[in-house]
């Protein structure tokens, strides 16, 4: 992400990178401003209407948040004082988190902050904005014009296989308001609508301003019912949401405060936006019921609005002010800092919740939404209802709640009355939010549906959810049940057909299977409570906020049994649910109490009579006159007028759609609500698979409360349809279930059934028209509605009943109910696949397998889903022991024999993705009949299946690869066990310990196995004779190693002694002592004694121009060399400087190097002294009269023009006097005032800085003197006589002459001693030049043997490789 | 030019490259004012020297004081030039002149010097080794032209004719590329110059 970007998302407030459209910090929950214009821009684009445009911000209207309950803030407070205390541990904030999800009245820490309550910051914080994200929107990255890599990778899309627009639902598969709200032609997503949010409230008037509620759509949508998550909308409600299936919009618009509340973690995640459209589309808008959104019905908030319970509390606790032990005390102070100091979530959230979150396999015995925990003592376990929750302060005086504290709590703690799922919802509403969970019950008053809490979905979610012994500390062992739970009653994980593929594909290894084989006896044994659901592989909203949360669960030690090992092993498998929880679930010998009651009564209890205090209020309302007013209430005016206008009948309180069915004139007015691709849903349910009499106790909960009421009031008052069908065709089918599931549960044959299932369908899927009902009276898709084979008398459930009964109890025919929850596990499944719309069932189509050439959907066979029948198909190949279970297709591959019966499978009917696996296949091996081609899975088989033994065309699989022993063993084609007579074994058959026969057959086959370790081979008989492991034997290096005719070769692992010095190092040293010797021989030796010099042109025309001189003719030596080129440069300088004094002429000297004055000093302070230049007798060269040492000057190119002026007012080097007290500096003024100026220069820059300046200088005579480093850089500035006299080129001056390196010095001394002008004895001038002649011959040695010796090495190189 | 306040520095450079054109291209018109910026410069660059010193000496000092690794390097080179700046004032107060830095210069800096120098002839030997290879065009030209100044240097008679050889390359080939390299050099140092009048490089403004 760019730090642009970054900036952008992060939150101003807690620093957190969010989402780029998420209107709240997702994890501070501060509102972002930039996002509402961000959000007008990408996604909404209203130019048009700027008060419609984005999320409305409250604050901008100037609306008043409610500060929130006290007693709340000084618990939030504590929170953020322990999190500021903790360094913003994310931990602990996590934590709280889940603790405010699990309870609801329980505000979250990052909401509230001391300074922000005073300060007012809090109004804006209570909000109940959500935290959106792109994925709540369907959005992906794309799509959001914002590169995926710009967004955090917590925050991109995890997994949305379905959330494309082209599986969006058009505009006719929309619900008729909604529709009409959408360009046509346009998906939902795109249309140019606004998003509202309804949790804002937006839809007030007073505080939008110009918001009109005729341009306001009715209601927010979920993304399941806009379209976006296809697959929700037909599985499940939200999770959050499960316990009434309401969608979160409508409850908060139906419930009390109390369920808002409960529900603000949900809305959080999941309220979704309202499409506001443009004004051009207002006139095709349908109004919204009038008043819908008035603020005088507008629900209050949940964040301002107190449960009852707790503003009672409240209340007593403001009139308690003052009183020792309230809340605020020193002792909650303390409570709340242990609380926050526990490490342990569980004990954490038992303080502070004041009850239990809820085991796993829990979960599914629980219908009652108000149920939000469960308080366990001593072996029992109480339900805590959410109305009863004790005061928070309670909770954190008393360290442990005691059950009394609990049931005094529920006591003081008023119930309030919970609205329905059903409440208020049009009927083909509910038909979507059919909840798939219905949790079975046996005992209304005990068993509630629990909601899933955050806490537990992220611990499901997470696939670490591994017991602890803390988490068991309540319980006396980690079953094999809640193992089994832990998948099975997932209901939010996100799975596609894709991914159940993919994760098929990842269970192929071989360390699978073996767990799995031995969980077999524990899938012998399903468990009872997973039957509930098994929800098509969904991708909701939920989904990713949990997988987000997921993301961040902690891990929980590993400390249980080995046993226990086995089952979280496999449990944490990234299986599917369903096949997970078939695989870890214990064997249940005994009937649970969970056991739904239609179940029970079909093993043979007695049947369950609904008590009529079960009956929810929603529902005996219907028959109070008082509070059927008061549900009208609830409902929307628009969703009221769908019902019978007449709600003071009895008949009114049956359900919208129950009365809709008998009511033509509804029907038809329902029937133009209802989208189009809805009704193909409900053609789907008219035909669902018949299901076999429910008695009543089988009914939910609340289902059975309208069984009382029904039953209560005339016959006539029930819808004609509903009474109970009349078939004589249909045999009651309730009798022989009963008598197959009688005392045990046997698991269920499935080859059996797809058998006989053909025949079931003609038998029991025959439509019958309801008595009294004729087909115009009831709507369209409802005529085509098959009534279950039932008992006379007995009332038929509605449709969506229905539909959540196939998914938990479907019978395909009378006399084979479901043997087990796994059975009806996978009717479940075929009943939501079903549930998809046309426009989905496209996409899954192609991922399923078809059941036959013939498939007609007008038979109810052939509503089976495509992947049932594969099951089926799959379980057609079953060993000669019944497979109990529904296991996915590749373990049921693996089951299969060689002999399996072959499906015939024409290839045009082969989906994609298996013509796909064809495909390749046909790249391996050939497939002589594709249309014969048999179900096989490339799955690793231990024994049968194997692909090991596939054997295609007559060939192994393996061919003639060299594989080990008991590979090759394994590979072989097993001879499969005759098959014997199909039977029905009862539990007592599995035995404790001991796999299923059936089962053993897909574990390995260890008994081929050879025991590598005990057992021993003799080798060969020119070996000696060794008894070694056969694990060895396979290892040929050991042959190799043994064979005689192999000499085994002992590496010498010393160490090879590195030498001391290499050879390039000694190569180099010969180098330097090569070059050593030569120039010791020429010092030493002098082997060139009496050399004529040859003197070059340079150091003529140097010594010819200074021999120009005259006697007392001013000079300027500028000594501009330093020590490093002493060898060269005194020599030089010494010359130079003895000819000029020979001229007699006067010498100043000038540095501007720093070492030339005393290298100056040095040396005409030694030929001062000489008797020719001046001794003392003579005085020919005194300091100040012959010559003067102006010393160093700084600045270079700037200190040379400053010599062109005022030379005289500097400094002299030896007294510090002025230049111009000395006599030598007479009629010296400045640089241009000098005869002759040489340069003894060190460097190449000093060499360009005095021809530079002194170019200028007209007339002025230059003389360069350089050691031989600095001869190519000064050579091109020297022009030789005459063309370095000025006037030649110009009147600027060119240096005349240069006199470089020792050879110069030498020619110079030579020409001094020409002309009779002593040197310098001690420069040994001709040593130094036979050191510096041989050393130069030395090194052009030395590099021409290194090239010879290297080219001849390139040569045998080259020789070599030819 | 976003800062105003670069305007009056860039101003000040305008005017005294003018006033020194004006200088070096006319006569008697700001006679002296070249030669005036001359001295300043000369002695702002006396002053940066003295400033260099006390740099050289606050961190050295420094670093002996906190005993860091190698202060006694530090050591050497504070005492070094306490002892050079002591000797030249000795030197002056007690009429000894320049002796005294000379005496150091030439008995201890000096050989010191030209010993370290005279090292680099080992390491062109080391370098000559390893480079003067004949392998590519460009290494064989390498080899040829070091060969040639290294008989150069030969100013002895019996190797007479190598150092005409010698000179002739340096004289021809390599002058020529060296004036074509000064050229350039001068050329980039007026376009610079005009770049710091013209204002359009003010880099150095900081």
């Amino acid at each position: 992400m760019s730090d642009r970007a970054e900036q952008v998302n992060k939150c101003q407030e807690c620093g957190q990178l969010n989402s780029p459209n998420a209107i709240l910090c997702q994890n501070c929950g501060t509102p972002r401003s930039h996002i509402k214009a961000k959000k007008d821009e990408n996604q909404v684009g209203n130019q048009e209407t700027p008060t419609l445009g984005g999320r409305i911000n409250l604050q901008q209207f100037g609306q008043e948040t409610p500060t929130s309950n006290r007693k709340l803030s000084r618990f939030a407070e504590a929170a953020a004082k322990k999190r500021q205390e903790k360094g913003n541990d994310s931990s602990h904030t996590e934590s709280f988190d889940s603790f405010s999800a699990l309870r609801s009245d329980l505000p979250k820490p990052t909401d509230f902050s001391p300074d922000d309550e005073e300060s007012g910051a809090l109004e804006e914080l209570n909000l109940e904005l959500p935290a959106f994200a792109p994925e709540d929107f369907g959005l992906l990255a794309e799509e959001l014009r914002l590169p995926i890599e710009e967004i955090p990778p917590e925050e991109r899309p995890i997994a949305a296989p379905s959330l494309r627009r082209s599986n969006l639902p058009q505009t006719g598969e929309l619900p008729d308001w909604l529709s009409m709200a959408q360009p046509p032609g346009e998906s939902v997503f795109h249309s140019s609508s606004v998003e509202q949010n309804p949790a804002l409230d937006v839809f007030s008037l007073e505080e939008t301003g110009n918001f009109n509620s005729s341009e306001v759509a009715p209601f927010e949508l979920s993304p399941a019912e806009r379209g976006l998550d296809t697959d929700s909308r037909f599985s499940k409600p939200a999770t959050e949401d499960l316990d009434n299936g309401m969608p979160t919009w409508l409850r908060d618009l139906t419930s009390p405060s109390s369920e808002k509340q409960e529900n603000r973690t949900s809305s959080r995640l999941r309220d979704q936006p309202v499409f506001v459209p443009f004004p051009h589309q207002t006139d095709e808008l349908v109004e919204p019921p009038e008043g819908l959104f008035s603020p005088t019905e507008r629900q209050p908030r949940p964040s301002r609005d107190v449960p009852e319970w707790l503003k009672r509390n409240q209340a007593e606790q403001d009139s308690s002010i003052g009183k020792p032990g309230g809340f605020g005390d020193v002792e909650l102070e303390k409570a709340l800092e242990e609380a926050f100091e526990e490490s342990d979530p569980k004990s954490l959230a038992r303080k502070l919740l004041g009850f239990d979150t809820f085991e796993l396999e829990e979960l599914p015995d629980l219908s009652n939404n108000n149920v939000v925990g469960v308080v366990r003592k001593s072996g029992t376990s109480e339900l805590v209802d959410s109305a009863s929750l004790p005061p928070l302060e309670e909770l954190f005086i008393e360290e442990s709640v005691e059950e009394s504290d609990v049931a005094t709590s529920r006591e003081t703690a008023p119930t309030q009355p919970v609205a329905p799922w059903g409440e208020g919802v049009a009927p083909w509403l509910r038909g979507l939010e059919l909840p798939n969970y219905t949790p079975p019950t046996t005992s209304k008053s005990e068993i509630t549906l629990a909601p899933f809490t955050l806490a537990v979905e992220q611990q499901i979610e997470s696939s670490k959810f591994i017991p602890t012994d803390e988490f068991e500390a309540d319980k006396p062992k980690w079953t094999e049940e809640e193992a089994g739970s832990v998948q099975s009653s997932d209901e939010t994980r996100p799975l596609s057909m894709r991914e159940l593929l993919r994760q098929t594909n990842e269970l192929t290894s071989p360390e699978m299977l073996l767990q799995e084989v031995k969980s077999s006896e524990d899938i012998a044994n399903p468990p009872l409570v997973e039957s509930q659901a098994h929800p098509i592989e969904e991708f909701s909203l939920a989904d990713l906020a949990l997988q987000q949360i997921s993301d961040s669960s902690v891990d929980l030690p590993q400390e249980t049994s080995s046993e226990e090992n086995l089952i979280e092993q496999v449990a944490s498998l990234d299986m599917p649910e369903w096949l997970n929880s078939e695989i870890t679930s214990t064997e249940s010998q005994e009937i649970p109490d969970e056991l739904p009651a239609w179940l029970k009564a079909e093993i043979g209890d007695e049947p369950v009579t609904p008590t009529p205090g079960a009956v929810p209020d929603w529902l005996t309302t219907g028959v109070q006159a008082e509070k059927q007013v008061q549900e009208e209430e609830a409902i929307p005016d628009w969703l009221g007028e769908i019902s019978s206008p007449d709600s003071t009948t009895v008949a009114e309180a049956v359900p919208d759609w129950l009365t809709t069915g008998v009511q033509s004139e509804n029907q038809a007015q329902e029937e133009e609500n209802i989208p189009d691709w809805l009704k193909g849903l409900k053609e789907e349910l008219s035909i669902e698979k018949p299901i076999a009499a429910v008695p009543t106790e089988a009914f939910p909960q609340w289902l059975g409360e309208v069984d009382l009421e029904t039953t209560a009031k005339p016959v006539e008052e029930v819808p004609e349809w509903l009474q109970p069908p009349v078939s004589e065709s249909v045999p009651a089918p309730i009798d022989a279930p009963r008598e197959q599931t009688e005392d045990t549960l046997e698991p269920f044959d499935l080859a059996n059934f797809v058998d006989t299932e053909p025949e079931v369908s003609e038998s029991s899927h025959t439509v019958v028209d309801a008595p009294g009902t004729s087909s115009a009276e009831i709507p369209e898709w409802l005529g085509e509605f098959e009534y279950p084979q039932g008992q006379a008398g007995e009332e038929e459930p509605p449709d969506w009943l229905k539909s959540m009964m196939q998914g938990t109890a479907p019978t395909r025919k009378a006399e084979e109910a479901p043997k087990t929850y796994s059975q009806v596990g996978s009717y479940a499944l075929d009943a939501q696949l079903e549930n998809i719309p046309e426009w989905l069932k496209d996409k899954t189509e192609t991922l399923a397998a078809p059941t036959s050439p013939d498939t007609d959907v007008a038979k109810p066979v052939a509503q089976e889903s495509q992947i049932g029948a594969l099951l089926r198909e799959i379980a057609l190949l079953g060993d000669d022991e019944p497979l109990p279970v529904t296991v996915p297709e590749w373990l049921n591959a693996e089951k299969k024999p060689e002999p399996a019966p072959e499906i015939p499978m024409p290839l045009s009917e082969i989906p994609d993705w298996l013509k796909d696996d064809t495909a390749d296949l046909k790249g391996i091996i050939q497939i002589e009949d594709v249309g014969t081609l048999q179900p096989n899975l490339q799955m690793p088989q231990m024994e049968v299946a194997s692909p090991l033994s596939l054997e295609i065309e007559g060939q192994n699989f393996l061919g003639d690869l060299d594989v080990p022993l008991w590979l090759a063993q394994q590979s072989e084609p097993v001879v499969p066990e005759p098959a014997q007579a199909i039977s029905q074994p009862s539990l007592t058959e599995f035995v404790p310990g001991q796999l299923p026969s059936w089962l053993r057959t897909v574990g390995p086959t260890v008994t081929e196995e050879p025991d590598l370790l005990s057992d021993s081979v003799k080798l060969a008989d020119n070996l000696p004779v060794v008894t070694i492991p056969v694990i060895l034997v396979g290892a040929d290096v050991l042959n190799t190693l043994l064979s005689s005719s192999h000499k085994i070769v002992v590496e010498d692992k010393k160490e090879q002694k590195k030498p001391l010095i290499s050879r390039a190092t000694l190569l180099r040293y010969a180098a330097f002592m090569a070059l050593l010797l030569a120039a010791l021989l020429g010092i030493l030796l002098t082997p060139i004694k009496d050399a004529s010099i040859n003197i070059q042109p340079n150091t003529l025309n140097f010594f010819t121009a200074v021999e120009s001189l005259q006697s007392n003719q001013k000079v300027l030596l500028a000594y501009d060399w330093d020590a490093e080129v002493n060898g060269e440069m005194r020599s030089l300088s010494q010359s130079v400087t003895q000819h000029v004094m020979a001229k007699r002429s006067r010498i100043v000297t000038v540095s501007l190097n720093p070492q030339g004055p005393a290298l100056a000093s040095q040396i005409l302070n030694e030929l001062a002294t000489r008797p020719e230049y001046g001794n003392s007798a003579t005085r020919l060269y005194e300091y100040g009269t012959g010559y003067l040492n102006l010393g160093y000057r700084s600045g270079n190119e700037a200190a040379l023009r400053s010599l062109f002026s005022n030379i005289g007012a500097l400094p002299d080097y030896k007294k510090g006097a002025q230049a111009s007290s000395y006599p030598v500096m007479q009629g010296i003024n400045g640089l241009q005032d000098f005869d002759m100026i040489i340069v003894l220069a060190g460097n190449e820059g000093s060499v360009r800085s005095w021809v530079e300046q002194l170019s200028i200088q007209p007339n002025a005579r230059l003389l360069l003197v350089t050691p031989s480093a600095v001869q190519p850089f000064a050579q091109p500035y020297v022009f030789g006589p005459p063309a370095a006299e000025a006037g030649s080129f110009g009147k600027f001056t060119r240096p005349q002459a240069l006199l470089t390196g020792l050879s110069g010095a030498a020619q110079y001394q030579q020409l001094l001693l020409d002309r009779n002008i002593s040197s310098d004895r001690n420069v040994n001038l001709l040593q130094r030049l036979n050191a510096q002649t041989f050393a130069s011959l030395g090194l052009v040695l030395i590099i021409i043997v290194v090239n010879v010796v290297y080219l001849s090495a390139e040569l045998r190189k080259r020789r070599g490789s030819a | 030019m976003r800062k105003p306040g670069l305007y009056i520095p860039i101003i000040i450079i305008y005017l005294s490259a003018a006033l020194v054109l004006i200088d070096f291209f006319t006569n008697n018109v700001v006679e002296g004012f070249a030669s005036l910026l001359g001295l300043w410069a000369s002695i702002i660059m006396a002053f940066a020297v003295l400033v260099g010193l006390g740099n050289v000496v606050r961190v050295h000092f420094g670093r002996a004081l906190k005993r860091e690794s190698g202060y006694v390097y530090s050591l050497i080179l504070l005492l070094s030039a306490g002892g050079v700046l002591v000797g030249g004032i000795i030197g002056r107060v007690t009429n000894l002149q320049d002796d005294v830095t000379n005496w150091i210069y030439q008995y201890i800096y000096q050989p010191l010097s030209t010993t370290l120098f005279s090292l680099l002839a080992f390491l062109m030997v080391s370098a000559a080794i390893k480079a003067l290879r004949i392998g590519t065009v460009e290494s064989t030209l390498m080899l040829v032209g070091a060969l040639i100044v290294l008989l150069g240097q030969v100013a002895l008679q019996p190797f007479g004719g190598l150092s005409d050889l010698a000179h002739w390359f340096q004289n021809y080939p390599v002058m020529g590329v060296l004036r074509g390299v000064l050229i350039g050099a001068a050329l980039g140092a007026i376009a610079t110059s005009l770049r710091y009048i013209l204002g359009v490089d003010n880099r150095y403004l900081g």
